[in-house]
């Protein structure tokens, strides 16, 4: 039997079995299928749960080796682990709902609301990079996005009344079509990754890092 | 009562005929017959230049697989940013490149490591410790995590390849002001705009599932691109046979789809 079913077939195995008890009530009426399918979706859960408690214990020893050996950036270190064990103290204990609350909302939201304000000055300064013209693809691409900018902004209208009609052609076909498109690609992208990971070609996705590179 | 459900009987087919192919081309692979792709995606090739230039500049090598969960849909677009980190790993490794990857959930942290040491052992430098950061799941955190690094650390390359939302402007523009050389791969279509005009080299769409399979250049794993491509040729001309039928008056093809 180990011959046939080594360290590497295990998890391949596994892979094929989840992934046909997946796919196949999806398209075919099997109730037992449907009924497995659903508990595997279930099981999800608390197998997350184990991967965050592995991820978590990964962090604390990390962090805790880096404060012992007062590596590089070790202040942060602490930081973390403060932060970290004030959450799970606040999250897990009765009563500490307030102040789980204030910490959240009031010091965690504000802090991730400023970082997410930068992305408005950084998309800003991408289009601009993005709109420079430098070939006739360029240019209509710069062309479509200043129609499609003109009509979705409130004052559109009055500067060109037949902006909206063009940003509506233009978001309808042509977007339309390359979206399309790519998510074609992009599911027969995916298809083709599933039946490599079932076959066991797919080494890192199975914990195999003996993957070949090509030399330079 | 209908063995298929019903309203996926075509969905069924298009499925059964994209794995059969996908199926009848790799079997082809594994009893020999050789694949060759005409061509290769330049961001591949720049990996490497990159990493040299790293080196040369005497500064890290920044990678990311992105802000995304490892699962659900976005968790496939990670999967695949961990592949390519693999290999990313092995020519840092073999380059003599400094390399921080940063990950944003809990979960990717072994697999990361896993993936890190792992290459850096198979190019006979087990002495490396992995450098695996981790920035909590939540674009605000990652985003800022990874531009602190960096900044901090002086990265001559940023590479962030896998799944990403709004992180990815935070990092990828960032990174562009530290003057980091950047390659970014990307699936959602909404942010390949936004890879597009912030990376100097891109993997989009597919490409980033086709990527894995080239920098193998394993048989079979190429045989999944060939078969990706007869797939779409067969799509295209479905296409174009509903298009010609629709204008002649004959939805055949349509109710056929909605089958």
């Amino acid at each position: 039997m180990t011959t046939f079913i080594g360290k590497r077939e295990i998890p391949v195995i596994i892979v094929v079995i989840l992934s046909l008890v997946m796919i196949i009530p999806f398209f075919i009426v099997v109730p037992a299928l449907n009924v497995a399918s659903t508990e595997i979706q279930r099981m999800l859960v608390p197998i997350a749960g184990f991967a965050l408690i592995l991820g978590g214990l990964n962090v604390t020893l990390r962090n805790a080796m880096k404060i012992s050996k007062r590596n590089k950036g070790w202040p942060f270190s602490i930081v973390l682990l403060a932060t970290f064990i004030f959450f799970l103290v606040v999250t897990l204990t009765p009563g500490l709902e307030m102040l789980y609350t204030t910490a959240y909302v009031t010091v965690l939201g504000k802090v991730n609301e400023a970082i997410m304000a930068l992305i408005a000055v950084f998309m800003a300064t991408m289009a601009y990079r993005g709109f420079k013209i430098k070939s006739f693809e360029t240019c209509l691409f710069t062309l479509s996005c200043l129609i499609v900018m003109i009509a979705n902004a409130p004052i559109g209208e009055a500067v060109w009344a037949g902006a909206p009609d063009v940003r509506n052609w233009i978001m309808d076909y042509p977007n339309m079509a390359g979206m399309r498109a790519l998510n074609i690609g992009i599911a027969l992208g995916i298809i083709a990754y599933g039946i490599r990971t079932m076959l066991g070609r797919e080494r890192i996705a199975l914990g195999d890092v003996e993957v070949k590179v090509k030399k330079e | 009562m209908n063995l298929v459900i019903s309203g996926r009987v075509a969905d069924f087919v298009l499925f059964l005929i994209f794995c059969g192919t996908i199926l009848a081309l790799t079997l082809q692979a594994g009893r020999g017959k050789r694949f060759e792709l005409k061509k290769r995606l330049p961001a591949l090739d720049a990996i490497s230049e990159a990493i040299g230039r790293a080196v040369e500049m005497g500064r890290p090598v920044h990678y990311t697989p992105g802000g995304n969960p490892l699962h659900g849909v976005r968790g496939t677009h990670i999967q695949m940013g961990l592949v390519i980190c693999g290999h990313v790993a092995r020519i840092c490794a073999r380059l003599g490149a400094k390399l921080m990857v940063s990950v944003a959930t809990a979960e990717q942290i072994p697999i990361a490591e896993e993936i890190y040491r792992g290459a850096f052992v198979a190019e006979s430098r087990p002495e490396v410790q992995p450098d695996v950061r981790f920035y909590g799941a939540g674009d605000p955190s990652f985003g800022a995590g990874c531009l602190g690094t960096i900044f901090r650390e002086r990265a001559a390359v940023n590479m962030i390849i896998g799944g990403s939302g709004s992180d990815f402007p935070i990092v990828a523009e960032g990174a562009f002001r530290a003057g980091a050389f950047q390659i970014g791969g990307n699936a959602n279509v909404f942010m390949i705009p936004l890879v597009v005009a912030a990376c100097d080299y891109t993997l989009i769409g597919e490409e980033l599932f086709a990527a894995g399979a080239m920098l193998s250049e394993d048989a079979t794993q190429l045989a999944g691109i060939v078969a990706n491509d007869i797939s779409k040729v067969f799509i295209v001309a479905v296409i174009l046979l509903g298009v010609v039928l629709m204008t002649a008056g004959a939805p055949i093809v349509l109710q056929l789809l909605k089958l």
